[in-house]
């Protein structure tokens, strides 16, 4: 009985202290007195590319709802019209659409998290302020990745478009 | 006569006034709720992140471009050479824009941007 309490109790320690320890294990005292001084400047960084990436974000989602509505899905209507193999067509589409939902979705979380980031008292609350900005890192890193792969099925539907040509009968 | 008049008809008076004040109470309150529940929408749905209107984003509003004029590809008739090379030339000329932009996977908010490396402790 004695025991099950000491391992409960261990437990509950480890899940609340673990972001701290872990943080604290991350920061030296060399950075942990550069968050607790520059703090206003910290923030006023992390705004700025707050800022930036907002503008992106939505550069990048009106370009991409452009593409998708007013280039692929016509294209692809055209060929099912003139009775050719949309396949690969229709499936890239369905596949970036896919990845733009996630886009959107995984930008959403990173807002959060870089807002929240932001709104932290980093002078006095130097671990979870170092902690929270870990996360974001990772959130920010896995939007650049879908993004990539976004890239990657732009140049997949370009490549099947080239491969319509030898199939319209006239030569490139 | 009048007298008798203002006399019979000043419990109407009096009710009417009470269903004006039920009446406009009633509408503010049902229009606050409405508005609550608007702005929730408007939270919760993720529009006011990406909202650009908002006073926070003024200084880089202009950077967003608005691109409404481009004519969307015909979506009948023929696909034959020219209508492919149309098409690819419409679609390199708008995924151009996007690759070389600047994405997510630049280090803005990696230690050393930020001012945060650590330094090697002193031998």
């Amino acid at each position: 009985m004695k025991l099950r309490s000491i391992i409960l109790v261990s437990l509950c320690a480890v899940l609340v202290l673990s972001p701290r320890a872990s943080a604290e294990g991350l920061l030296n005292d060399a950075q942990l007195r550069m968050i607790r001084g520059n703090c206003a400047a910290l923030r006023q960084s992390l705004t700025k590319t707050h800022d930036a990436d907002a503008v992106l974000r939505s550069n990048l989602t009106a370009q991409y709802d452009d593409i998708i509505s007013k280039l692929m899905m016509p294209l692809n209507n055209r060929l099912v019209q003139n009775k050719m193999d949309a396949t690969e067509f229709l499936s890239t589409t369905d596949d970036l659409q896919k990845k733009v939902a996630e886009f959107r979705s995984q930008y959403s979380i990173y807002e959060r998290k870089l807002s929240s980031t932001i709104d932290m008292d980093c002078a006095n609350q130097p671990w979870d302020f170092y902690q929270s900005l870990g996360v974001a890192r990772d959130q920010r890193r896995g939007l650049g990745n879908t993004v990539h792969s976004i890239n990657d099925l732009l140049k997949r539907y370009r490549s099947s478009v080239d491969g319509l040509l030898p199939k319209t009968g006239v030569a490139r | 006569m009048i007298d008798r008049l203002r006399e019979r008809a000043a419990p109407y008076i009096a009710t009417s006034r009470q269903r004006f004040i039920v009446l406009i109470t009633g509408v503010l309150s049902l229009s606050m709720v409405m508005v609550a529940i608007a702005f929730n929408l408007y939270r919760l749905s993720g529009v006011e992140q990406v909202d650009m209107s908002l006073p926070r984003y003024q200084n880089v509003r202009q950077q967003v471009v608005h691109d409404d004029q481009t004519p969307a590809f015909a979506s009948s008739g023929s696909v034959n050479d020219s209508v492919v090379k149309d098409f690819i030339a419409q679609y390199d000329a708008r995924t151009n824009k996007i690759t070389p932009v600047q994405d997510f996977s630049n280090n803005a908010l990696s230690d050393e941007s930020l001012g945060l490396a650590a330094t090697p402790p002193a031998q």
